[in-house]
């Protein structure tokens, strides 16, 4: 019964792999979680660009750079969206009890967190390329209607987009490393929303030199991989690490809590 | 469900290419526990438990609630890890196979499904996990009866169709050994002929099949064998004809002297086997030879009793409820009751 050839383990991971996009792609919450990235990345650049706060004379020009900048900076949403990704992709199995079938189907548990950090990274990167290109004809279509140019458009598309999809797919990452550790969906999005909109807010504000390794530092770090030097944005890159050192800060986070999930929840046993 | 007709699913006799197995007790086992031994926290769930399940038989793996058979079975498939002693499928563990799911299939209490996907789906997910050609989901779906709600989403199954999509999954991989646990729950009186009819038929092409049970009603219809837990530990096992005697009646003996008693009653030529409590059972003697021989021996009796173990349900609780012997179940208290 043991005789037989078996799949190697590029080729399990592979067919792992398979399987999580399956998942992602047979059930309505992944195509809401894009909607909801795309409504919300438009809308609010949409009420940043053209709202109240752009007649109060607050905010860059209409058409310039900066403006265009801060109509794009909204797409950051969807860093928070593949943080959430990552977190269901590990905890989902736990909440619907599917881990039992996933592991008699495949029971090398490590295959299956290689697979799933692989379908939580290309969740994130779909998330973002998807919002991406909603801005984009969002952005076509504010210079079609007389506001400034297309290449400063382009240029400011770029710039955020970069970062943004950098940081949506770390924070994926992120989302799964916490969601081995923690299998409960409700208490890891609880605890990633505390951390980064909370504590490392306090964090930050009071001891600087400490909170730029924090994730919510370490991503805006990475957010300027694309800024130029000499705009608007440029005021933010004091106090923080370069994109780089940001981006290796938060895969480490990720890798710490992916390893320490690996050595504790998905030894443990399904019952 | 309702038809006993032949599968129309390709079924062969050994999936990953060796030659069909032998099948029979005297063949080597396509499943051993071996010492199995599982604590949850100062729970004893599993208490070295041994036992073998043999190609071509279906084997009743029986015993009260909280007798360890869920644990057990969770070990036998990898899914719990045992403090001590081995679960081995084919000579391996089942995280060891090289493709598990095509030597093993299972149908495990509490194992769930996203109730936003559809059956279809759900099948195509494993299917891929599990490195089989997703043409086999419609093939599987179709022998399940499922095939005209495959595109439902599973949250509005009903109990019993959701344990025939957990069959479905089961014969994913053909496997060679499947693996139930209760799989008779939330199925109708037809569903339940059918998964009987099923097993046999399954047992029928050289595979093995263990099934977990509390109706053993329902299990005696379809086991050749049975493996019987009590507290986490062995009762009895063995072809059910064996268990029960050549005469069809045990004598069951409470007495300090239990390991004499068992030593010469099989001297005596008795099938001896350990009962609950302490006590042993004597099989195919009656109580004048049992007497007789404890008499000559001078051996204290405590208490005696004999047990007509005409059915696998009688035996079962022999070997399981010291405070059992052939009596009528006590009726348990209704509302109302003085």
């Amino acid at each position: 019964m043991a005789a037989g050839r078996s799949a190697r383990r590029p080729a399990r991971v592979a067919r792992a792999l398979s399987a999580e996009v399956c998942k992602l792609v047979t059930v309505w919450s992944t195509p809401v979680i894009v909607a909801i990235g795309i409504v919300l990345a438009v809308g609010l650049g949409l009420l940043v660009g053209f709202g109240p706060s752009q007649s109060s004379g607050v905010l860059p020009a209409v058409g310039s750079s900066g403006w265009f900048g801060d109509i794009f900076s909204a797409m950051d949403v969807t860093s928070y969206l593949g943080l959430v990704l990552g977190i269901v992709v590990m905890t989902g199995e736990y909440r619907h009890q599917t881990a039992t079938g996933l592991f008699l189907a495949e029971p090398r548990r490590v295959t299956v967190l290689s697979a799933k950090a692989l379908a939580a990274a290309g969740a994130g990167l779909v998330v973002s390329v998807a919002v991406g290109l909603a801005d984009l004809v969002t952005g076509a279509a504010v210079v079609a209607a007389g506001h400034g140019l297309l290449r400063t458009m382009l240029d400011q598309l770029g710039h955020v987009f970069v970062g943004d999809l950098a940081v949506t797919v770390l924070f994926a990452l992120l989302g799964l490393g916490v969601g081995t550790v923690l299998r409960n969906q409700v208490a890891a999005i609880a605890v990633c929303f505390g951390v980064l909109l909370v504590l490392d807010t306090v964090v930050e504000a009071n001891v600087p030199s400490v909170g730029k390794w924090l994730p919510s530092a370490a991503a805006a770090a990475v957010e300027n991989v694309g800024v130029s030097v000499g705009n608007g944005a440029t005021a933010h890159l004091a106090g923080l690490l370069s994109p780089w050192a940001g981006a290796v800060v938060l895969l480490g986070y990720g890798a710490v809590l992916l390893l320490v999930g690996a050595f504790t929840t998905l030894r443990a046993d399904v019952t | 469900m309702e038809q006993q007709a032949e599968p129309q699913v390709a079924v062969t006799a050994d999936p990953v290419g060796a030659a069909p197995a032998p099948s029979g007790p005297g063949w080597a086992p396509v499943i051993e526990a071996r010492n199995l031994t599982k604590h949850f926290g100062s729970v004893n769930a599993v208490d070295d438990l041994s036992f073998a399940v043999h190609p071509g038989r279906v084997t009743g793996f029986l015993g009260p609630n909280g007798s360890g058979k869920t644990t057990t079975l969770r070990m036998l498939l990898g899914l719990v890890a045992p403090d001590a002693g081995q679960a081995l499928v084919g000579g391996v563990p089942y995280r060891e196979l090289p493709e598990p799911c095509r030597a093993v299939g299972a149908v495990l209490e509490a194992s769930g499904f996203h109730p936003a996907r559809s059956a279809r789906n759900h099948l195509r997910v494993l299917a891929t996990a599990a490195g089989v050609d997703r043409r086999r989901v419609d093939e599987l779906l179709e022998l399940v009866g499922l095939t005209d709600a495959a595109r439902r989403a599973v949250g509005g199954y009903s109990l019993g169709m959701r344990q025939r999509l957990e069959l479905a999954r089961a014969l994913l991989g053909d496997p060679s050994v499947l693996v139930l646990d209760e799989p008779a729950n939330g199925l109708d009186p037809q569903g339940i002929a059918w998964l009987r009819w099923f097993m046999r038929w399954y047992a029928g092409q050289g595979r093995a099949v263990l099934m977990s049970s509390h109706l053993l009603a329902e299990a005696s219809q379809v086991v050749d064998d049975v493996v019987i837990v009590a507290g986490g530990r062995l009762a009895a096992q063995g072809p059910v004809a064996d268990l029960m005697g050549p005469a069809g009646t045990s004598v069951q003996v409470r007495t300090p002297e239990v390991a004499r008693l068992a030593q010469l009653a099989q001297g005596a030529g008795f099938a001896v086997r350990p009962g609950a409590d302490g006590s042993v059972i004597i099989g195919g003697a009656s109580p004048d030879q049992v007497g007789r021989l404890m008499a000559e021996h001078r051996i204290v009796v405590h208490a005696m009793s004999t047990l007509s173990t005409s059915s696998l349900e009688e035996l079962f609780f022999a070997l399981t409820d010291p405070r059992r012997g052939t009596s009528p179940p006590p009726r348990a208290p209704w509302p109302g009751d003085r």
